[in-house]
């Protein structure tokens, strides 16, 4: 993207790096494109270690006990960590408030409800989110351990972030991990202009020794959280995410957000899946649809998920398990380039260059909002 | 004493293509020298 530019806009110099960019002598003055990157430039990195005591401490101070404010705060940081901000610090405001509202119940805990053989079923009672999730994935995890294949359908919970963290999880395990989870009617189903079906975020994630790799999207094009950042740089997103108000397709994220009409993945099929993931949540855990998430207001809790584990190192070997995914990876890195200049990725692969950096230089933390956490 | 300014941007994007890029290469005493995307590698 960068050489191709630079040819655009017949400019001699094109840099994989700022620093190289800043490091060329023959550059008098730099100008920086991009609101967003300027203010994350501008914003405190704060360490891996001071973020997580800081949600510690909030959660702690609000009635949680220790353990669980410990594995929420852990979470949410890696989250930060690997550049989903929008899911992890960015966030943490909202769960506060969800806490305050008494959506979310500190004190609860997972419990059983029922099992049969590798299936269980447990009720969530509402308690924080990406701790019942976490722990959902663990008991899946054990699960599969036992019978190759671990399911648990969790009801009554609340949002669990960023979910990739369960599949990261399922991985670090060298389990194959897919979940998912229902949402708040948030996206139009294929032919509506009302929304009705939630747009049903969905995890898989296979393990490896050099990365895992985690598939983390929801059933819409371009989640919220990322038309909000596109909004804010100013950017078109590059490919139609929704409707404007005239019924028209739209790259505009402004335009989008005014009318909530945003578009599935893959047109009908996206809605589709979205419709029947909803339903096989609700149905094996005996919880709450979209529609039943609906009736309880705007706000969004008491949601129904699923968690699956598959014991992908037993069942696979170690070797036939590295050499296949080493096999798949290695072909599709080796893809004839549309642009030069951009690698082939596979799913998670980013996450790793965002973990790094932040590990060593901080997570940007905006001022306003780092102001805001210390003060709860 | 005239000096041309040689400017390096950070960002090249869809605003940067069409809204930002070539202001730096149209202006009187000014190039546009180098670029570069800031994408986490």
């Amino acid at each position: 993207m960068t050489r191709a530019f630079a040819q655009r806009h017949r400019v001699a110099s094109a840099f994989d790096t700022t620093e190289q960019l800043l490091a060329d002598q023959a550059i008098d003055a730099v100008y920086i494109d991009d609101r967003q990157l300027i203010k994350e430039q501008l914003m405190p990195r704060i360490q891996f270690e001071e973020l997580k005591a800081e949600f510690k401490r909030v959660l702690i101070k609000k009635g949680c006990d220790e353990s669980s404010a410990d594995l929420s705060a852990q979470l949410m940081t890696q989250t930060s960590c690997d550049g989903v901000y929008s899911h992890g610090v960015n966030r943490f405001p909202r769960v506060i408030d969800y806490i305050d509202k008494g959506y979310i119940d500190l004190k609860a805990k997972p419990t059983r409800v029922d099992g049969m053989g590798a299936f269980e079923r447990w009720d969530g009672n509402l308690g924080l989110g990406n701790v019942n999730a976490k722990l959902s994935m663990d008991r899946a995890i054990e699960l599969a351990r036992a019978n190759g294949i671990g399911c648990v359908a969790l009801s009554n919970t609340n949002h669990w972030l960023r979910g990739g963290s369960y599949g990261w999880q399922a991985a670090d395990a060298g389990c194959v991990g897919i979940c998912w989870t229902n949402t708040q009617p948030n996206m139009p189903a294929w032919g509506a202009r009302d929304r009705r079906i939630g747009n049903n975020p969905f995890v898989m994630a296979v393990p490896r020794h050099e990365g895992h790799v985690v598939v983390d999207i929801a059933m819409a094009q371009f989640s919220y959280g990322q038309m909000e950042s596109s909004a804010m740089r100013g950017d078109l997103l590059p490919v139609p995410g929704g409707y404007d108000e005239q019924g028209q397709l739209s790259c505009d994220p402004k335009e989008i957000a005014k009318t909530w009409r945003v578009l599935p993945v893959g047109y009908w099929k996206g809605s589709s899946m979205s419709i029947v993931m909803d339903m096989i949540a609700a149905v094996l855990s005996g919880g709450r649809s979209t529609v039943g998430v609906g009736k309880l207001g705007s706000d969004e809790y008491g949601l129904s998920q699923v968690f699956i584990a598959l014991d992908a190192t037993r069942i696979a070997g170690e070797d036939y398990l590295a050499s296949a995914i080493s096999e798949a990876i290695e072909n599709i890195h080796g893809s004839a380039r549309v642009d030069p200049d951009q690698p082939v990725l596979y799913p998670g692969e980013r996450s790793m260059g965002y973990r790094k950096d932040n590990l060593a230089n901080g997570i940007p933390v905006g001022d306003e909002l780092w102001a805001r956490i210390k003060a709860l | 004493m005239k000096k041309t300014i040689r400017w390096g941007m950070i960002g090249c994007g869809t605003v940067a293509e069409v809204k930002s890029g070539p202001g730096f290469y149209k202006a009187r005493d000014s190039s546009f020298d180098a670029v570069t995307i800031p994408i986490l590698q």
